[in-house]
């Protein structure tokens, strides 16, 4: 069975067709790309999986339940995290309270332990920022734990989200456009984190506009064009599909003139 | 995971409103006491304003609710006070969870027009004595004073320490919140809702909570203002006292303990030192509160975040 099935989802808005029947299947530990020209529906994909947005028509169906059209907050529940295109953190914190809200659904303190603190909760505390520990240093980002978030470069502030994203400890991570405005180094350093994500065991889905990463590292590739999915398959038979070349670089008898 | 040196200042700040009574007049230990209430006040006020950033402008109501319990439970049925205080709390809960619940949704501005409302709906049912109850507009004079065992809060400096005693008490609660996932969780929807439903964190649930947490304390301030007084009457909960609690927040500084105690202290016992000005002093105080929100936008004494434990930064 796999671990996130999308069967006919469609999402409209107003009279525009965002995303059109599109099926797609990930099977658990792959890296799964989406790719396509701007405005094919892409990011509205993700918002569709991770609850922001309800689709008309399909339903997604995540380790044999359906999911479709539960609440955000229930959805990050049940193992599906995020990043977003334009980084989101909470930029007046530090660095290690960004992450630390990763925990939130792995910390099993309750409401009234934000009014009396019993000896559960120092465990329950002791052990989240443990493993915020953890995570600042697998992103090596320890030594601005005290730092604010939003006063980072932007490098780092994409860190700092995967970093927060893997605290929920996911099974599914979806990243979108994670490689946008990174230089080569830190590309380089973006693939590699990828690859020990993968090896954590998580799934990962990802939306890239760098064809050079998405070949590199993705094992099946999805191709959307007006919502639609116009091919799938392993990078290099996309990278030769005819049907894909004319979607990004126009028809090729029109270039000739 | 207080510090050592946030820790001296508190001892500080307590020592001193410890002795303060013995060197005031009668006059200026009544100033004080408000000033204690009111300080509860603006920080219940502030869990919902500043750290889950709801406009709440009818925060005056569950401080009513809190005063207006205490003294109908008393003086209609003769309930001994201390019997009336858990209902203080409850009761202020359970209105905020069933104000809240159907408005959460809303923007900042929306929300803020319709607390509003329901403040002067409060307000207007108070003074139009709903159930013969409230005592209408004058209100009800002459409640009794807490006995607990056999010490009886009459005195002026009983009710005095009464007060510090509920401030030290609310200081405590906020200082659990701000260091526990719950308390966290109120920035982090603040600050985006949308990646903290990302994350996995129940938005609306926790925006209820904020409401449920801030009218419970804030009720609790109310009997202690009924008690300070021996009476209750609907002006001291109107929607103008709720933009007092709201000011004061923003001037003093969202989220900061500090600066919501300065906040109290600025917009309430300085106008009461400058009495001999009479109107006048409005006029430097109005000027003075603008300038500090052109100024200093985040309030006089900002909120500091990374409270996080120093075991994590060390190898």
């Amino acid at each position: 069975m796999a671990l996130l099935e999308l069967d006919n989802v469609t999402k409209i808005f107003g009279g525009l067709v965002a995303v059109d029947s599109l099926s797609i299947s990930i099977e658990k530990g792959m890296i799964y790309g989406i790719i396509g020209p701007n405005g094919a529906g892409k990011t509205t994909v993700f918002n569709c999986i991770t609850g922001v947005y309800k689709p008309e028509k399909g339903k997604i169906i995540f380790k044999g339940k359906d999911i479709t059209g539960l609440s955000p907050h229930k959805i990050a529940n049940m193992g599906i995290t995020r990043t977003f295109q334009t980084i989101r953190l909470f930029g007046e914190m530090s660095v290690a309270e960004n992450i630390m809200s990763g925990r939130h659904s792995k910390s099993r303190q309750k409401w009234w332990h934000g009014i009396i603190h019993t000896p559960f909760y120092y465990k329950d505390e002791k052990e989240n920022w443990l493993k915020v520990r953890e995570y600042m240093e697998l992103f090596g980002l320890t030594h601005l734990a005290r730092m604010t978030a939003g006063s980072q470069p932007y490098g780092i502030q994409r860190k700092i989200e995967m970093a927060r994203a893997l605290a929920t400890e996911p099974e599914l991570l979806i990243l979108d456009e994670p490689a946008a405005g990174l230089n080569d180094k830190e590309r380089l350093e973006l693939l590699e984190t990828i690859r020990k994500i993968r090896g954590m065991g998580i799934t990962i889905l990802l939306i890239e506009h760098n064809m050079d990463l998405v070949m590199n590292i993705t094992e099946y590739i999805s191709v959307l064009n007006f919502g639609k999915k116009i091919a799938e398959g392993k990078p290099e038979e996309i990278q030769n599909n005819p049907v894909v070349i004319e979607a990004y670089l126009g028809k090729e008898d029109e270039d000739e003139f | 995971m207080m510090n050592t040196k946030n820790a001296l200042y508190y001892g500080i700040f307590f020592l001193v409103l410890t002795v303060l009574p013995f060197f005031l007049t009668s006059n200026w230990i009544s100033v004080m006491t408000t000033f204690l209430i009111y300080s509860v006040v603006s920080l219940s006020q502030d869990i919902v304003l500043g750290r889950a950033g709801m406009f709440d402008m009818g925060h005056a109501i569950f401080f009513g609710l809190g005063a207006y319990s205490t003294a109908i439970l008393n003086m209609v049925y003769g309930w001994p006070i201390v019997a009336t205080i858990p209902v203080a709390i409850i009761l202020p809960i359970i209105a905020s969870i069933l104000l809240a619940a159907p408005i959460i949704h809303l923007r900042g501005d929306y929300l803020l027009v319709t607390t509003i409302g329901f403040n002067i709906v409060f307000t207007q049912a108070l003074k139009n004595n709903v159930f013969g109850i409230t005592g209408g507009p004058n209100g009800i004079f002459g409640v009794e004073p807490l006995k607990i065992f056999s010490i009886t809060f009459a005195s002026q400096k009983s009710i005095y320490f009464l007060a510090l005693f509920i401030l030290l008490l609310t200081l405590a609660i906020i200082h659990n919140l701000e260091t526990s996932k719950p308390g966290r969780a109120l920035h982090y929807l603040n600050l985006d809702s949308l990646a903290s439903e990302c994350i996995g964190i129940n938005t609306r649930f926790y925006r209820l909570y904020a409401f449920a947490l801030s009218a419970a304390i804030a009720g609790l301030a109310g009997v202690v203002f009924t008690l300070q007084f021996s009476a209750v009457s609907p002006g001291a909960f109107n929607f103008i006292q709720s933009v007092l609690f709201f000011t004061i927040v923003l001037v003093g500084g969202p989220s900061s303990i500090p600066g919501v105690l300065l906040g109290t202290f600025f917009m309430f016992v300085v106008p009461e030192m400058f009495r001999q000005f009479a109107e006048a002093r409005y006029l430097v105080f109005g000027v003075a509160m603008i300038l500090i929100m052109i100024w200093r936008p985040k309030g006089i004494w900002p909120v500091k975040f990374g409270r996080i434990p120093n075991y994590i930064t060390k190898e």
